[in-house]
């Protein structure tokens, strides 16, 4: 039975490992209006205590050997005591001579806990029940541990009706209580529960009964903003819509109405923040850069990470690409090894170079990137860049081969750099500059390719010699095509780059983010980039010219025969031009064919 | 509902007197005339668009009762004994405003089910109807789904009876029923004295054969032929209507249905030759002719195959409900199957359904623009959606969609007949019957915000 079950649990479970493990396409995120929306945040970003020692167990959770009532009762509860048999045990606990005030508290607060074990959302009185005992707990109580867990249970009260902003208030409040005995990990997952990953409608509709408190309407403005991708959603048939934005009128309003609220200087740090975000958020980046402008050069907040990180979104979505630049450089300086905004920044920076033209910096950072700099992406950010093809389209076709000199001239020491090497050897070779290809191959460790550049140099040179009479110079030129034929995807391939899945990147016809210009600069660089990269390609047409020139002869019939070979081994469905290489071979089959008509 | 129907032309022959002469209760007269709609699996409540007022009465189906296991299977196993198991489904969160629902349980196993699965039918009802109560959803009762064979009417009826003794007091049952049913000599009679109403279906009569020439899906019916032989139980029945399509493939090596395909698959494809018909209940026959090899999707065709889409028309609905008004006292109304999925093609929009039936009025509506902000940082780029009140119009319709500000280049979706016709004018060419009701032509691309109308409709 168990091998019967095995193969579909092993079928499933594969299926799923293959559908979480899909495959990455992504490009030039930086031309995402969602990439450059605020950090998300969540409840750990609202602690600004350290994790305090354990402060023992919970009420009930205590010692229960012995025969005490109190024992008993602990024992009762740690096996989960039946609701209607509970009371006399607690009544019994609370019965007994001699208890400590301590231990009388902890009666009381298993009391409630016994009664909120029992209730449910179809069974509220319960609940309701619990929370007035734990009310009434907290009013009497001495004990700073039972308090804490006290008020911690409300909270979770409060989640199990439905109230989310008062379960979540407590949990706020509690995560920076120095006299709080609940770990943080149990804080922040309980708000991850109670809000999920924006706070949902609920939170939309109760958002002014965060201003009681600047730090609470800080976190419920922030959660509120957290971004989101750009899906399309349909509010019916007829109604599709696209990312739900936050209420930004109404998180103006509120912000404006309780400004007492932020009367300090972290205040004003602390409103500014919110009010960029929440611009930003809505696609308002023009006030995001209003508000931005208004803050003090001296003020603490300019060093804020998510500060520099929404003024330089504000003026990137402004298309202040200049503007920009420094924002982003003083972010990625100043975040720390592995923190998302550092891999933002660096991203970001490959935006901005790609829009000013500046090639050799976009290689910097899309190779900082590529070499380990995308560790941290997740938590905090909505993208998803793993792919690598924005570095690998940069070295295999965007940025020119002065530019990729520059950059070695300029980072020759680079963690990565071989990869610029690699790459620039390999556009060198498509250029037909194999000497200077040999010698970049061998300093990067690529003997194999080091060798095929060393012979195609002097089939190269063989094959453009003037002193050679037409025959000799066609025998020389269909030994290079062969050379290019025999060695398909190994000589103008860049096999460091790409790692098969090349068809992926080549998307610049169907992406809408560019403009015209971009559009077509970048689709002529992509069909330039299929066209040198295939050596069938390439040896086909030295091959044809070979047949124009030699005629119906021997050579010509050779040089016909192997860029047939050439144009059928073409996979066509990746390099395109599919009617041209029909044709061509209909027209190469034919003009053999007749070449022996014409001999007979 | 869509299965095993039996041949209507020996149905109609047969009947002579109605079906079975025992005796029957009968029930009170219906009050009023009602329009409602079937909600099946896969309906979506958005078909509704353009529709006021809540609809009369939805049988929404909620269940099954049985398996629906393959002949192989029964064959590789003659002692098997069928299981019969009740599944329910909470009513959608999607559903139609309605003013009474039913609830509907579909029989897929063959034959009727036995009377002990009444009593697990019955508790799965209760469950149904204790969330649609919690909803503040009006449930009339259960309608049964079941092809039954005529000649196993009598187990039917046993059946409905058990079940009666085991639903909640104030429960109605009511059931589909096949119009073979009440030829001379059935023990219809005795079924439908077991209901509180019955619905005759007049649509899939035929039975499926893939080299029929003449496929239909409605079925032509006189109220002066079928209206005194329904109303001779004096028990309140409606009458099933269909508004739905098909369409099959009729190539040289095989006939069959397909599905995920729609007429504007082909329209924009000039590959494919139309040709239009009627079948007898004036439903609208679209007929492609594939002149080369070709795909259509994960469907290839050879030149000369042939797509057939056989489509509810509009005039037929509103000749079918004129009969059923015309049928007798005891006709309740009409009941149409079914309520489209999300921007179905093949059925027809529930708001244009009820203005045929004369049920709502008819509003003439013209198409209109959906723009969607893209997610373009660097440009600014919008997805474009053409609301197309007439998906299945006859003729071409072309439109001009005009932008306040030039477009940097648009990109259309694939097969959308959508082109850039200058720096602020997107032409989109909608063939012949090769529209949806929601289409997402492309995405337009400009440098600067800007914003689209529909200059001209034509």
């Amino acid at each position: 039975m168990k091998r019967l079950l095995s193969w579909p649990c092993g079928l499933l479970l594969g299926l799923g490992l293959a559908g979480a493990c899909g495959f990455d396409a992504t490009l030039r995120e930086y031309l995402n209006t969602h990439f450059w929306l605020p950090f998300r945040k969540g409840g750990s970003q609202f602690a600004n205590r350290a994790e305090l020692p354990s402060a023992g167990p919970y009420a009930g959770m205590g010692r229960a050997d012995g025969e005490t009532p109190l024992a008993k009762l602990r024992l009762a509860y740690q096996h989960g005591a039946e609701c209607a048999g509970a009371t006399k045990i607690v009544e019994a606990a609370r019965a007994m001579p001699g208890l400590t005030p301590v231990d009388r508290e902890e009666v009381d607060l298993i009391d409630a806990k016994i009664d909120m074990r029992c209730g449910s959302i179809e069974h509220p009185e319960s609940l309701r029940r619990a929370k007035d005992k734990l009310t009434a707990f907290l009013k009497k109580a001495r004990s700073a541990a039972l308090r804490s867990e006290a008020r911690g249970w409300i909270a979770y009260i409060h989640y199990s009706l439905g109230d989310q902003t008062a379960a979540g208030k407590i949990y706020l409040d509690e995560l920076n209580r120095k006299d709080t005995i609940l770990s943080r990990e149990t804080l922040t997952n309980s708000l991850r529960m109670t809000y999920r990953s924006d706070g949902g409608p609920k939170l939309r509709e109760h958002l002014a009964e965060y201003f009681d408190t600047a730090e609470h309407a800080a976190f419920a403005i922030q959660l509120v903003t957290n971004p989101h991708s750009g899906r399309i959603y349909y509010e019916d048939i007829t109604h599709p819509v696209s990312k739900d934005a936050p209420p930004y009128d109404r998180i103006k309003t509120l912000l404006q109405r309780n400004g007492k609220l932020f009367q300090t200087e972290q205040g004003a740090q602390t409103l500014a923040t919110l009010g960029i975000r929440s611009a930003l958020r809505a696609g308002d980046p023009a006030a995001a850069l209003t508000i931005a402008a208004n803050v003090p050069v001296q003020a603490a907040v300019q060093r804020d990470l998510d500060f520099l990180w929404m003024t330089a979104s504000a003026n990137f979505l402004s298309k202040n690409y200049s503007a920009a630049e420094p924002i982003l450089l003083r972010l990625f300086r100043s975040s720390p090894r592995g923190a998302p905004s550092k891999w933002s920044a660096a991203h970001a920076l490959c935006g901005v170079y790609q829009k000013t033209g500046n090639a050799v910096e976009q290689i910097r950072y899309a190779l900082w990137l590529g070499t380990g700099g995308n560790e941290a992406v997740g938590e905090q950010s909505v993208n998803w860049v793993f792919s690598g093809f924005d570095l690998a389209l940069l070295l295999d076709t965007q940025a020119s081969i002065q530019a990729l000199r520059d950059f070695l001239a300029k980072y020759p020491s680079v963690p990565g750099v071989d990869l610029v090497k690699y790459g620039l050897a390999v556009r060198l070779a498509r250029e037909n500059q194999y000497d200077e290809a040999t010698q970049l191959y061998q300093s990067v460790g690529a003997p194999q390719r080091s060798a095929r550049m060393k012979r195609l140099a002097d089939l190269y040179r063989e094959s453009t010699r003037e002193d050679l009479s037409q025959p000799q110079l066609l025998a020389a030129k269909h030994t290079f095509a062969a050379y290019l034929e025999a060695n398909a995807d190994r000589t103008y391939f860049n096999n460091r780059l790409w790692s098969g899945f090349q068809r992926g990147a080549l998307q610049a016809n169907t992406d809408s983010r560019l403009t015209k210009a971009e559009r077509e600069k970048l689709s002529a660089g992509e069909r330039k980039l299929k066209d040198d990269q295939e050596e069938l390609w390439r040896a086909h047409l030295i091959l044809r010219e070979i047949v124009r020139e030699a005629g119906p002869s021997e050579i010509g019939r050779r040089a016909a025969r192997l860029a047939i070979r050439c144009v059928r081994r073409i996979n066509t469905d990746r390099f395109g031009r599919a009617e041209e290489i029909r044709q061509a071979d209909i027209q190469l089959t034919v003009w053999l064919a007749r070449s022996y008509g014409a001999k007979r | 509902m869509p299965g095993v129907r039996m041949v209507w032309r020996i149905a109609i022959a047969a009947i002579i007197c109605g079906g079975g002469c025992g005796r029957f209760e009968t029930g009170p007269r219906p009050k009023g005339w009602t329009t409602g709609f079937w909600f099946w699996q896969g309906s979506h409540g958005s078909g509704g668009t353009g529709i006021n007022n809540p609809v009369d009465v939805l049988y929404c189906q909620t269940g099954t009762i049985g398996a629906r296991l393959g002949p192989s299977v029964r064959e590789a196993w003659p002692g098997w004994k069928e299981p019969w198991p009740v599944h329910e489904n909470l009513l959608p969160e999607n559903l139609p405003s309605a003013r009474e629902y039913w609830l509907v349980f579909r029989a897929e196993g063959p034959g009727i089910p036995p009377v002990r699965v009444a009593a697990e039918l019955a508790r799965k009802v209760a469950i149904v109807q204790a969330d649609a109560r919690r909803r503040r959803l009006t449930v009339a009762g259960i309608q049964l789904d079941v092809d039954s064979p005529t000649r196993a009417l009598s187990d039917y009826a046993a059946f409905l009876r058990e079940l009666r003794k085991h639903l909640a007091p104030g429960v109605q049952i009511s059931m589909t029923a096949l119009l073979d049913w009440f030829r001379r000599g059935t023990s219809i009679a005795e079924v439908v004295g077991a209901v509180d109403e019955f619905v005759p279906q007049f649509y899939d009569v035929q039975e499926w054969n893939p080299y029929s020439g003449g496929y239909a899906i409605a079925a032509r019916f006189d109220a002066s032929q079928w209206g005194p032989i329904f109303d001779r139980y004096q028990k309140r029945y409606r009458i099933g209507i269909s508004t739905f399509g098909r369409a099959r493939l009729l190539a040289h090596l095989e006939t069959r249905m397909i599905q995920d395909i729609e007429p504007l698959d082909f329209a924009v494809n000039p590959v494919f030759k139309l040709e239009t018909l009627r079948t007898e209940a004036r439903e609208l026959r679209l007929r492609y002719r594939a002149t080369a090899d070709a795909w259509v999707g994960y469907h290839r065709f050879g030149a000369g195959d042939l797509v057939e889409f056989t489509l509810p028309a509009l005039e037929a609905i509103g000749a079918a409900v004129s009969q059923a008004r015309a049928m007798g006292n005891y006709c309740a109304g009409v009941v149409f199957f079914r309520w489209p999925a999300f921007n179905e093609v093949l059925t027809l929009p529930p708001a244009d359904v009820l203005a045929a039936a004369g049920a709502a009025p008819s509003v003439k509506r013209l198409a209109e623009l959906r723009v969607v902000e893209g997610d373009c940082a660097a440009v600014h780029c919008v997805d474009i959606f053409l609301v197309n009140p007439h998906p299945l119009a006859a003729k071409p319709i072309s439109i001009v969609i005009a932008s306040s500000s030039e477009l940097e280049y648009f990109l259309p979706r694939d097969r959308m007949p959508v082109r850039m016709s200058g720096p602020t004018r997107l032409q989109v060419s909608v063939p012949a019957y090769g529209g949806r009701t929601l289409m997402q032509l492309g995405r337009a691309v400009s440098l600067g915000r800007a914003e689209f109308r529909i200059e001209e409709e034509r």
